[in-house]
């Protein structure tokens, strides 16, 4: 008896037939599938981390009492950077199942995924879908603290210079300020400097740092945009 | 039934393939095709005697047999069975090392030539070079094995162990320190 033919008679004897070719397809559809979800995913988080970013007003840590790494950590979304940290593992897990990944290293591997979340994680912040995402879950997640939430609070605290709401009426020397609990502030802006793309007019969201000089009275020394840096990704809707 | 030489020369391995997958005749000609090719390196990569590379053989053809499927042409398919020859084989000399069972002669006189110019060392035994071969660590002895036994190349290395072609290289260079570490050390202690 031939080595083949020993072969046949046990294939033939435990009936063994082929796995069939849609499971090798939908295995590998699947991992590719998981592959761009996760790099996907993980350019969402990586988008809101940069909205996140914009939104810190890095310059502001000097005004403010705590340390500063105990204040970027509180602004920056640990959510959004462990769910990057997570799906970046898993698209590089689910690549290296596809049929030819044993042709590039681990670290090529590590920084294509890296790269493609990078460009479509800032592609989707410049096209302003990270700020409508954060607001969304913000809204619709109750465990969720949304950026813009966050902002707020860093924002609204008076006492330590810091102030934020709607223009109600603005003359050269003054402005009424309506804050989010709807109290009005009457701000001086005599020595503040404006920063040049901000415009004070009526229903201008805008925020401020200055003293506090009375019950509902504000020194201003600096007036800012409320949308951070300018652009889709960043503006308000107002 | 085992196909005829003369039929099975007529197809090309992709066309066996696929002929394969609907009319088992066909696997004969797989089989028969790379029967020797394939023992040869069972027995090079394992020692193993030739009964007991022939069992190997035959569990990775079952294997290759209920995987037909996922074959794609894309690579050699000589790199594909040898891939799945190779992790059947690996898998047997990691159960025999830990039983400490006998061992072949790795190599013949014709197949040294290459790897002993490549060395420097045409004054070593077979018997040495086998010596040192067999101590090597798995990763080191594969590529020798594949490169200078098998003759393949770099690309078809990367195939069947599924690893860069760079990586390739970076064995292959470490492996041939190795040997040549081993045969300095054995000249200055004989």
């Amino acid at each position: 008896m031939t080595n083949y033919q020993k072969l046949e008679e046990r294939l033939r004897n435990e009936g063994m037939k082929p796995i069939p070719k849609w499971i090798f397809s939908l295995r590998q559809t699947f991992v590719w599938a998981l592959f761009l979800g996760s790099v996907v995913t993980g350019a969402i988080g990586f988008s809101i981390i940069l909205y996140a970013v914009q939104q810190a007003d890095f310059s502001l840590l000097s005004h403010i009492t705590h340390s500063p790494m105990e204040k970027i950590l509180a602004l920056i979304p640990l959510v959004w950077l462990a769910g990057v940290i997570v799906f970046l593992a898993l698209a590089i897990t689910a690549y290296r199942h596809t049929w030819k990944a044993y042709k590039f290293s681990p670290l090529y591997i590590f920084f294509i995924s890296v790269l493609l979340s990078m460009a479509t994680g800032t592609l989707f912040f410049i096209s302003g879908g990270a700020r409508q995402l954060d607001k969304v879950f913000d809204a619709t997640l109750s465990v969720y603290e949304g950026i813009e939430e966050k902002k707020s609070q860093m924002w609204y605290n008076p006492d330590k210079g810091l102030l934020y709401g709607d223009i109600m009426s603005a003359e050269s020397k003054n402005l009424v300020l309506k804050d989010k609990n709807g109290v009005e502030w009457q701000i001086s802006i005599q020595d503040a400097f404006a920063a040049p793309i901000l415009t004070l007019e009526p229903g201008e969201k805008i925020k401020i740092i200055g003293k506090r000089t009375g019950d509902h009275t504000f020194d201003a020394s600096e007036l800012r945009p409320w949308g951070g840096h300018h652009g889709k990704a960043g503006r308000d809707n107002r | 039934m085992i196909l005829s030489q003369e039929i099975c020369s007529r197809y090309t391995d992709a066309e066996l393939v696929k002929l394969s997958a609907t009319d088992m005749d066909y696997f004969s000609c797989i089989f028969q095709r790379y029967e020797i090719p394939l023992l040869r390196y069972i027995q090079k990569i394992t020692m193993a005697e030739e009964q007991v590379a022939e069992d190997i053989l035959q569990d990775a053809f079952v294997k290759i047999w209920k995987n037909i499927h996922s074959y794609r042409s894309d690579i050699k398919l000589s790199s594909w069975l040898y891939r799945i020859v190779h992790n059947e084989a690996i898998s047997y000399w990691r159960r025999s090392r830990v039983r400490g069972g006998g061992r072949t002669e790795l190599l013949s006189e014709a197949n040294t030539s290459w790897l002993k110019e490549d060395l420097e060392s045409a004054n070593e035994t077979n018997q040495n070079l086998n010596d040192a071969i067999y101590s090597l660590e798995d990763k080191y002895r594969e590529v020798l094995v594949l490169r200078y036994l098998e003759e393949k190349s770099y690309e078809e290395i990367s195939d069947i162990l599924k690893i860069p072609e760079g990586t390739v290289a970076i064995r292959l260079s470490r492996a041939k320190n190795l040997l040549k570490q081993s045969f300095q050390k054995r000249q200055n202690h004989p």
